[in-house]
């Protein structure tokens, strides 16, 4: 889909090309792509890209026997390095200098990572919500239209599997995320 | 298994596979040197424990990962073989290189 639209019926959305395709429900989750894609369902999802960057070590036996916050083992034992955070818009590339800072800072809290081989970096963007929080909505012009937007899609894929989706596929979102609406963007009305 | 092309240069760097004496071309790689020795595989996955052997050859899949000359986790194909290596086993996933622990009364205040 290149773009959807809700149906004349406001049950469904039609593809930029000719074929047209409906459903009783859609849940945009395009990532960055729902700051576009949410208003065109009367929903609103003012994400942002973040850059991110990390490095990855060779598989170790368990180093740590708990999770730390910007180093942390993976239970098949690699030691990933991160928590960059970079305002550079769809700018996914690789820098040299951040690469080096998380290495040091790493290095600082736990010398003997410096034996370890890095076999992985890359950079990635988060889609990041303008406080930081998951924003979670169900249109009221299109009812069956729902957003979900979260910059962790893996710490939080707990709560979309077993709490976000049996809500989409009941019908309507529980009031216990009501703080997650987009409503809470627009000061004046939540006030 | 494997035979050295027929217009390989002579081998004649020593090298040891698990024990085994083997001798490569100047140029091979430590992986090479591994396939020569005639070994079913070099290394256990850290997470399945299956048997893994060089694959790709070219720094890629990770398959022939070694312990070589005491350094654990080495990409035994992107290693050149040199006279004397030792090539061991890697054995699943290594150990994660701590200090030695050093008992109260030895701390000292300097970082070293």
């Amino acid at each position: 889909m290149d773009r959807g639209r809700p149906g004349r019926d406001g049950r469904g959305p039609s593809t930029a090309g000719a074929e047209r395709l409906g459903a009783p429900k859609i849940v945009l989750a395009a990532g960055l792509g729902n700051a576009e894609l949410t208003p065109l369902f009367g929903l609103n999802a003012p994400v942002r890209p973040q850059r991110g960057q990390i490095l990855v070590t060779e598989r170790t036996t368990r180093a740590w026997p708990i999770p730390l916050g910007s180093i942390r083992q993976t239970p098949e034992g690699s030691i990933l390095l991160g928590s960059s955070e970079e305002d550079v818009g769809f700018d996914t590339s690789q820098k040299p200098e951040i690469m080096r800072t998380i290495a040091r800072r790493a290095v600082l809290s736990f010398p003997w990572l410096a034996e370890l081989q890095i076999v992985r970096a890359w950079a990635a963007l988060r889609v990041m919500p303008p406080d930081g929080l998951p924003i979670y909505d169900e249109s009221e012009r299109f009812p069956g239209a729902f957003t979900a937007n979260c910059h962790s899609g893996v710490t939080l894929a707990a709560a979309h599997a077993n709490l976000f989706a049996p809500m989409v596929a009941k019908g309507a979102l529980d009031p216990m995320l009501a703080p997650f609406s987009a409503k809470r963007f627009d000061v004046s009305a939540a006030a | 298994m494997f035979r050295p092309r027929p217009d390989s240069p002579a081998a004649r760097i020593a090298v040891e596979v698990e024990g085994r004496a083997v001798l490569v071309p100047a140029g091979a790689s430590a992986a090479a040197a591994v396939l020569m020795a005639g070994l079913p595989s070099i290394r256990d996955t850290p997470v399945g424990h299956h048997e893994r052997a060089p694959y790709c050859m070219m720094g890629v899949c990770f398959d022939c990962l070694a312990e070589i000359d005491g350094v654990p986790n080495r990409q035994s194909c992107m290693v050149a073989a040199r006279p004397g290596m030792r090539i061991r086993r890697q054995r699943g996933a290594r150990p994660p290189p701590f200090p030695p622990l050093r008992s109260p009364g030895q701390a000292q205040g300097g970082e070293d």
